[in-house]
């Protein structure tokens, strides 16, 4: 029975070193049965024998030793965000040797040189996305080639972990910075919280207040459903951007909305971290106005998901509210 | 410490640990290891200097250390001691070369045969405590060479960064593992490799004597048999000299008993050696084999023997057991007080002879001139042969297709056999019908000398004259002295040498000469452990059954446990987080918060961490798994438990010890370059 068919989480791959031990050990085999001499024999037996302890030791290494990661809670396209990796290793008698984590690309992001038995270890390890939107973070992969080095062994350790990257930000200065001004200036009045009539039911999406969850719909639909009430504050601000783009597939339009993107991403953080409440429409899809900065993800969540869209898709939504800027790619510039 | 003194420092140690043995070898001369030496020494107080050479140096040095070698020489002594030369001054050189992990990996293979050489040339039972030194060098060097690798920059400074603690261990596993492998592995001796094999290092009975074998021997310290006087009277020094049989049967190097042609007798019958006579004037003896070959052991002075069990005559006298040999047997013997009694049996043509040489024949002429009876004739060959010829059981080089040739002739030493065999073939020579005598001689006598401890260090061969019908086949020995097993009282002094000499016998009979002959016995000793375990145990026919029964399940569950494993569907047990969250729940009761019938895998987790702050990224991570395995769907495996139980067994050290953040618990931070996910 293989090794991959009976661990079938972990991976078993020969080593230069491991090839060249092993057909020095046939060669050592052969001229120890040959001539019947006791002193190749004890060598060919501590050979064999350090083979077996060499993989049962790192086999229970890999078998113990785990790998909690914690996502980074934002990561912004083209800026680090550090992923938090703790390796421990529960046994209580093996330590853990050479310990090495691989990210997809097969390149060593952390190096552990040594583990104790029942200790563990947080390493924070810095990931870089380019583009925004659902990437996959791994998988990476654990691998042990200690004590002797005859086999890398391996085990996945981010098995399709999706996490969400926000645009880009650009530096501050430009068309950004009047936007930001631009709600600086304005009168509106701050979100009240719950108070308000009600506007509508809708589903429960990531980021929504647990207090505004409707409990009897939700009770009743077996899902949770949340209720959006209508805000007191008359001229609540708002970021309009039509995803709308002539010709979708084309790259130079394509660059120009991510662009454009990477400027409402821009607006929406510098703002709230002024103090200024903000809401978004893009496309059909109205995003209340937020106003404190931890609950930006309400607001940069659709900014990471919006895809450009043919020109027949409907436009963007009236909205009460005012409208400080409105994003669109015209066609020619 | 940078890489490259790391690197010659590791080089530096493996090349001094591999010429430890050497000075007392003879196989490599002193100024060879003596230049390893001094470039390990340099290598090590000096590792930072690195020299450059350039190729045309390097292609000089390669030049001189060839003709240094060529020089030397040493091929006579065998291809070992040149290619050795060769092996220690390219490793030096190489050596001195090391700067990074290449070169370092070039040299391994050089310091690995440098260190084989040593190895296998020692045959004293130190090389044992060398030997596992050894491993725990190879050991501590290999993982320090792939955590090198790994790690690529050393992280502390001057330390090494694997632990001789977590060596130690590794290095005595693999030792222990590798005895069964050494027991085991067989032992083929292919002579187109090998060359001439099967040579015999320690001393013991054998019913086949073979001359041709090289090398040391030593005394086994194996006893062989007790013989005991029954009526409490002191035994007689006489009375050890125990005769198996004559060996008639002679090649150029083996001498070998006569098949046994008369019908056997029955058991408990006794047995007249010299026809019946009245046992007065007679003490009877019992003697105990305690590891019974085909041949019994009697006193030369023995008259009478019985034994309870069927026996054969040979042609020389010698008692052969009929049938299969038992564990051990007693048997008794009457013996004269005044002197043995001579054999009669006529001499017989016999179809092999010793092989006749010119040169030998004239020695015999030489030696037995001026004497004319029989009797003075085998006396003068004897004192010839004690005067002339030393006793020694020191290892010998080269003996050539004809043994006894070489000892007359060239070696002029050796050990009872070649003294007894060289007798025969004089006495052959001279006209003299002689036969080799074998068995045992002396032995340790206790301190009421009413009992005799009879060793494998005591068995001796001798010389059987045919001296005419009416003297029969008279004994002489040519053996020096020296050379003769004694007959002595034990005493504390000859009781240490005893134990010094039994490790130097298992040494040389179960490592270094180990072969087929003892891989056979081990196997038999197993099969007779397995017999008597039988026989203790007493299974019926039915329990043996239900055994087997027993056993073809439980290899059949076992088959199917692994082929279960493998497959990717989930096992029938527990999901196994979720039974540790279970006995997470289950401490918490005990530790007295009030689980409530409700409590959730979440609500159990947060009590667990509000309890045990240190350990929530363990729970986290418990928790996500346990919430996989019940409601997502997540399939688990044997590994998945062996991980949850080694997990639980973890969590719950760390509940003893107050659930701390952990020893290493530290933030640690990893810079990576700028690379896309």
């Amino acid at each position: 029975m293989s090794f991959s068919s009976t661990f079938p989480q972990l991976r078993l791959r020969p080593t230069r070193w491991g090839l060249i031990f092993l057909g020095a050990l046939l060669v050592l085999g052969f001229a120890a049965v040959n001539t019947s001499n006791n002193a190749l024999m004890a060598l060919l037996g501590f050979a064999l024998a350090s083979y077996v302890a060499s993989g049962a030791w790192s086999r229970q290494v890999l078998a113990l030793v785990h790998a909690r990661v914690e996502s980074p809670r934002e990561l912004f396209a083209g800026r680090a965000a550090m992923v938090e990796l703790e390796l421990a290793n529960p046994s209580r008698w093996l330590p853990a040797y050479g310990l090495v984590v691989r990210d997809q690309d097969d390149r060593p992001v952390l190096t552990e040189a040594l583990l104790p038995s029942s200790a563990r270890r947080r390493h924070g390890v810095e990931v870089v996305c380019q583009r925004r939107g659902w990437r996959e973070l791994g998988p990476w992969r654990l691998d042990v080639l200690m004590p002797l080095g005859f086999f890398t062994k391996s085990k996945r350790l981010l098995a399709g972990r999706r996490v969400l990257v926000y645009p880009s930000l650009l530096p501050s200065g430009g068309p950004v910075a009047g936007v930001v001004a631009a709600l600086r200036r304005g009168d509106h009045l701050r979100a009240r919280g719950r108070e308000g009539d009600v506007l509508q039911l809708r589903d429960y999406r990531a980021g929504d207040d647990r207090r505004q969850l409707h409990w009897k719909q939700t009770a009743r639909q077996q899902r949770p459903i949340v209720v959006d009430r209508q805000q007191r504050a008359e001229q609540q601000p708002f970021l309009v951007l039509d995803p709308r783009l002539s010709d979708p597939s084309d790259p130079r339009l394509r660059e120009r909305f991510e662009r454009m993107v990477s400027e409402v991403a821009t607006v929406v953080v510098r703002s709230l971290n002024e103090g200024c409440a903000v809401g978004l429409v893009i496309g059909s899809t109205v995003i209340p106005p937020v106003a404190s900065p931890g609950r930006r993800g309400r607001l940069l969540r659709p900014l990471a998901e919006v895809e450009p869209m043919p020109t027949d898709a409907p436009p963007p939504a009236v909205v009460a509210g005012r409208t400080i800027a409105t994003w669109r790619v015209e066609k020619g510039g | 410490m940078t890489e490259a003194v790391r690197y010659r420092r590791l080089a530096a140690v493996l090349l001094l640990w591999g010429i430890v043995p050497l000075p007392w070898l003879y196989i490599i001369q002193p100024p060879f290891w003596g230049v390893a030496a001094l470039v390990g020494g340099w290598l090590l107080i000096r590792p930072r200097t690195v020299p450059r050479l350039s190729p045309l140096t390097s292609n000089l040095i390669g030049l001189v250390i060839l003709a240094v070698v060529l020089f030397v020489g040493g091929a006579r002594v065998g291809p070992l001691r040149p290619l050795g030369h060769l092996l220690l001054l390219v490793a030096s050189v190489r050596a001195v070369g090391v700067r990074d992990r290449r070169t370092f990996l070039g040299l391994l293979p050089a310091l690995f045969l440098v260190w084989l050489v040593a190895l296998a040339s020692s045959t004293h039972v130190s090389v044992l405590l060398y030997f596992a030194v050894s491993a725990v060098l190879w050991w501590w060097v290999g993982m320090e060479v792939t955590l090198l690798g790994v790690v690529r920059a050393p992280a502390a400074a001057g330390m090494s960064l694997v632990r001789l603690r977590h060596v130690l261990p590794a290095a005595a596993m693999a030792v222990l593992l590798a005895v069964p492998v050494f027991v085991a592995m067989p032992r083929l001796g292919s002579p187109w490799i090998a060359g001439r094999g099967g040579v015999q290092s320690v001393t013991g009975f054998s019913s086949r004597v073979r001359l041709s074998g090289v090398g040391h021997i030593r005394r086994s310290q194996e006893v062989a048999l007790t013989m005991r006087a029954l009526h409490g009277r002191p035994l007689r020094p006489e009375w050890s000299r125990l005769r198996a049989t004559a060996l008639e049967q002679v090649t150029a190097d083996s001498w070998a008993p006569r098949r046994p042609t008369g019908p056997a007798t029955g058991a408990g019958t006794m047995l007249w050696l010299h026809g019946e006579r009245p046992l007065t004037a007679t003490e009877e003896l019992e003697i105990t084999l305690l590891r019974p070959q085909r041949f019994l052991f009697v006193p030369t002075a023995a008259v009478a023997v019985r034994v309870p069990l069927p026996v054969t005559r040979d042609p020389s006298g010698g008692l052969v057991v009929d049938g299969e040999e038992p564990a051990s047997l007693t048997y008794s013997v009457w013996v004269r007080s005044d002197g043995p009694l001579p054999f009669t049996d006529a001499p017989q043509p016999r179809a092999t002879r010793p092989p006749q040489h010119p040169e030998v024949r004239s020695l015999a002429r030489r030696i037995v001139a001026g004497h004319r009876g029989t009797a003075e004739r085998a006396a003068a060959v004897e004192s010839f042969l004690r005067a002339h010829y030393r006793y020694t059981l020191e290892g010998t080089h080269r003996i050539g297709p004809d043994p006894i040739k070489w000892f007359l002739l060239e070696g002029r030493q050796g050990h009872c056999e070649y003294f007894a065999g060289a007798m025969v073939v004089l006495l052959e020579s001279s006209g003299l019908p002689a036969r080799m005598a074998a068995g045992y001689s002396g032995g340790e006598v206790n301190p009421a000398g009413d009992e005799l401890v009879v060793r494998q260090a005591n068995a001796h061969t001798w010389v059987e004259a045919w001296l005419g019908p009416a003297a029969g086949w008279q004994a002489f020995d040519p053996t020096p002295a020296a050379g003769i097993p004694d007959f002595a009282t034990g005493t504390m002094g000859a009781g240490v040498r005893v134990l010094w000499e039994r490790v130097q016998a298992g040494w040389d009979r179960y490592v270094l000469t180990y072969g087929l002959g003892e891989q056979l016995l081990v196997l038999e000793g197993l099969v007779t452990t397995m017999e008597g375990l039988a026989r203790r145990l007493h299974p019926g026919p039915l329990a043996a059954a239900g055994a087997g029964v027993l056993f073809l399940w439980w290899v059949l569950a076992a088959l199917l446990r692994r082929g279960r494993h493998a497959s990717p569907r989930r096992t029938k047990r527990r999901p196994p987080a979720a039974w540790v969250m279970e006995r997470l729940r289950r401490r918490l009761a005990r530790r007295g918060v009030e689980v409530p019938s409700w409590a959730t895998l979440r609500w159990v987790a947060a009590a667990g961490v509000r309890c045990w702050p240190g350990l929530d990224g363990e729970l986290a991570d418990l928790l996500a798994r346990a919430e996989g395995e019940l409601y997502g769907g997540r399939a688990w495996r044997a590994t998945d438990h062996l991980r949850a139980r080694r997990q639980w067994a973890w969590v719950r050290r760390r509940m003893r010890s107050g659930g701390d953040a952990g020893p290493a618990g530290e933030m640690v931070a990893c810079r990576r370059g700028d690379t896309p996910v």
